[in-house]
């Protein structure tokens, strides 16, 4: 993306990139609360966040989003402005995320909360939500209350999207706590009960990859 | 003569470039900072300032 002349031109005369590597950086990276890469930060010229973007994204989404932010659109501030309206669950849930990703666990909580309420808890808003609570804590690094949350999507939401991404974060955590024997499990469940999925080839490799380790010695957690 | 202000002149740029290792500027790709109190400081009128998190691992 930062070879992209677009963006070249945009951090040459807009706006002053800096690149860390946080990989590296623990200590920097919890001061801002990066809890996942890329995540990009928007800062004023003192230093206070505007917002932040999440992953990955073509050049000319990237520079519409920074603009935009800048100029106050989109921005945390804009969407807690706009909830003030009518009841708007995607807003809620929008709002959550971005609380979510800058580590705000109780607000971020309190507004998928707001999702489920102000609608159906079954449906696949509410899933999200469900799913973007669970991921909170394991960003958090909770893993326990993460697997205890994702399993309680599993129970509510069996079939579809969330279903799948439920499966996909337990495994990955079982896999963190070194539950090797569990993950591949539920990956060898989610490829047989999910052959089309997208993520399936994924699933496939780290199959491969956690058969190819040694056996698992951690027990049961 | 010539090679000897040749030689100058390159190590005047290798000294620029290790007084500025906080911003880096390469053919090619946009200029960054590694630090974002540099960036701060070096922040111009109506400029905002963007962090890119990156990890290697």
């Amino acid at each position: 993306m930062f070879v992209d002349d677009k963006a070249i031109e945009f951090f040459s005369s807009r706006m002053l990139l800096v690149k860390i590597n946080a990989g590296e950086d623990t200590l920097i990276k919890k001061e801002y609360n990066v809890s996942g890469f890329p995540t990009n930060i928007l800062m004023d010229a003192r230093g206070n966040e505007i917002d932040r973007m999440m992953g990955f994204a073509p050049t000319d989404e990237y520079l519409k989003t920074m603009i935009d932010y800048a100029s106050g659109v989109g921005t945390l501030d804009d969407l807690l402005n706009r909830a003030k309206g009518d009841v708007d669950r995607a807003l809620y849930f929008e709002i959550a995320e971005k609380y979510k990703y800058r580590g705000g666990l109780e607000e971020a909580g309190q507004w998928y909360e707001k999702v489920i309420e102000a609608g159906d808890a079954l449906d696949s808003l509410s899933g999200r939500s469900r799913l973007g609570w669970a991921d909170m804590y394991r960003r958090a690094k909770d893993y326990d209350r993460s697997l205890a949350a994702f399993q309680a999507v599993l129970d509510d939401f069996p079939n579809g999207s969330v279903d799948q991404e439920a499966m996909i974060y337990k495994a990955y955590i079982l896999k963190v706590q070194g539950n090797n024997d569990k993950a591949l499990a539920v990956l060898e469940d989610f490829v047989k009960t999910y052959p089309e999925s997208e993520d399936v080839e994924w699933a496939q490799e780290q199959i491969d990859k956690l058969k190819a380790e040694p056996a698992d010695d951690a027990g049961d957690k | 003569m010539i090679r000897k202000v040749l030689l100058t002149a390159a190590a005047i740029v290798a000294l620029m470039s290790a007084a500025s290792a906080d911003h880096v500027v390469k053919d090619g790709f946009a200029p960054y900072y590694t630090s974002i109190d540099e960036a701060l400081a070096a922040v111009g009128d109506n400029q905002m300032v963007v962090v890119d998190f990156y990890s290697n691992t």
